[in-house]
């Protein structure tokens, strides 16, 4: 059994990587399980989802991360803290807002549950204390609401204010 | 069912899927079709949400948003959902308040939570409406989020009464005291009453036909939306009577009036607190009556999601 694998990127770059680091990932382990790739020392996964940016992002983070117990189902449930975000983490996600909305998705596509809390749970750090008004300014969004329609969002969501 | 009508549901659930649903046919005309989905999200690349420098600003896909409101803290609700229009519909859909509902408030045994009362354990939410489900949400998160619960055990402040619109006034006496109730809500003139019947929509067209085949199994129990949403009461209690003045009583012309502002003013004694409440006739900007409550013993502010608001609702 090989303990190398090919993954090819959205624009057909190949990655060799470690069969446990790529199993990390949900999506790449089905692939492999179901469509008995993992006997086969040629076979490419194709990814066509992720850029060759992203996917190489991606893997260093799955190396860092190659020893880290799964997450059970209980965990899932437990109530998510996103002040827990260990310095490499931290320094990994030190990219801009693209990049860092491209993990998003790029996790959640290959079912890395790991990677998709840590990246949303940065996105919500970076909303926590903020206002609606500076939210929009850090990520270049335009805001679309009329004037009755914020205040409405506002009132049906007046229990979380602190007055 | 008779020929024709076989004929015309049928018609019917065809039009609703645009013809993509051919499950209701009858088996002379079953065909496997490819349904063909769109290809938008898999060829979408995030760079279009690069091009920050452009003055309309960036649009963030749907899914990212839906990804972020999944790890969204409670207290961080509101602002999530003053972003913009994607952020504030994630708000209000159902997968939103479920999953905010299972990361801080399903127990550990069989989904019981101790801290819930029964009406907001997961068995009796599961199945009710969105609507109901926010509500419900909401107010078991006061239960268990400890942040929310914090803030609701300091009470809440008059500031919160401010520019609401009074409902109704009621007292109950109790021993040697007058428990004074004020109902105000935060309804804006051109809402809907929460009594007023909304029309059934049309059947609406819909593009995804599995829908149709969840339709007959998985409705849903009508519950009704919580109609104390934006309700907020102001209990005041004093040893003397005050009556509730005549125009709060019979609001001549229909006249709604908004709470303008408060006043707690020391005693000259010292030993106890006055309460002024001034009102304002709905788009005027004055004063038009003041209630004055001279030593009061206690006044708290209890909106729709406190655990005690049922206990003085009328």
């Amino acid at each position: 059994m090989p303990n190398i694998i090919k993954l090819q990127s959205s624009d057909e770059e190949i990655f060799d990587t470690d069969i446990q680091i790529a199993k990390c990932s949900g999506t790449i382990k089905t692939m492999l399980e179901d469509c008995g790739m993992e006997d086969d020392e040629n076979a490419i996964v194709p990814l066509p989802n992720v850029n060759s940016t992203i996917l190489r992002k991606v893997l260093i983070w799955a190396h860092y991360h190659k020893d880290d117990p799964q997450p059970t189902e209980d965990d899932e449930s437990k109530e998510k803290r996103t002040d827990d975000i260990i310095s490499w983490d931290a320094d990994f996600l030190k990219v801009d807002q693209g990049t860092l909305f491209e993990l998003i998705l790029a996790a959640n596509y290959l079912d890395i549950k790991g990677l998709l809390e840590l990246t949303c749970k940065t996105v919500a750090n970076m909303i926590k204390g903020k206002t609606p008004e500076e939210i929009r300014k850090t990520f270049n969004i335009k805001k679309d609401f009329t004037p009755a329609e914020e205040e409405q969002v506002r009132k049906e969501n007046e229990w979380c204010e602190e007055k | 069912m008779s020929f024709d009508d076989c004929d015309e549901f049928i018609q019917n659930k065809l039009f609703r899927t645009r013809g993509k649903c051919a499950i209701y046919a009858r088996q002379s005309d079953v065909f496997v079709a490819v349904k063909e989905k769109s290809t938008v999200r898999a060829t979408a690349t995030t760079l279009a949400m690069s091009e920050g420098n452009s003055n309309s600003g960036i649009s963030v896909r749907h899914d990212i948003w839906f990804q972020i409101s999944m790890h969204i803290e409670p207290e961080d609700v509101q602002t999530f959902a003053l972003i913009c229009k994607q952020t504030s519909r994630l708000v209000n859909s159902r997968a939103f308040w479920r999953n905010l509902y299972r990361r801080y408030c399903l127990g550990g045994t069989s989904g019981w939570n101790l801290d819930l009362p029964a009406q907001l354990q997961l068995e009796q939410i599961r199945n009710c409406d969105t609507r109901a489900l926010r509500s419900l949400v909401i107010e078991a998160l006061f239960h268990c989020h400890r942040p929310l619960k914090i803030r609701m055990e300091l009470g809440y402040s008059l500031d919160w009464l401010l520019q609401r619109i009074f409902v109704s006034c009621w007292q109950k006496q109790y021993q040697c005291l007058w428990i004074m109730c004020y109902k105000f809500w935060n309804r804006l003139n051109h809402e809907r009453l929460p009594n007023e019947l909304e029309e059934p929509a049309p059947a609406e067209v819909v593009n995804n036909w599995e829908s149709l085949a969840e339709e007959d199994t998985g409705k849903l129990v009508p519950a009704q939306a919580n109609p104390n949403e934006g309700v907020v009461l102001l209990i005041v209690l004093c040893r003397r009577f005050v009556p509730t003045p005549k125009q709060l009583s019979y609001s001549q012309h229909q006249a709604r009036y908004r709470l303008k502002a408060t006043r707690e003013l020391l005693c000259t004694d010292m030993r106890a607190k006055n309460l002024e409440l001034d009102f304002g006739e709905e788009g005027s900007q004055n004063v038009t009556v003041t209630v004055k409550y001279s030593r009061i013993e206690k006044y708290k502010v209890l909106p729709w999601w406190h655990p005690d608001f049922q206990r003085f609702l009328k």
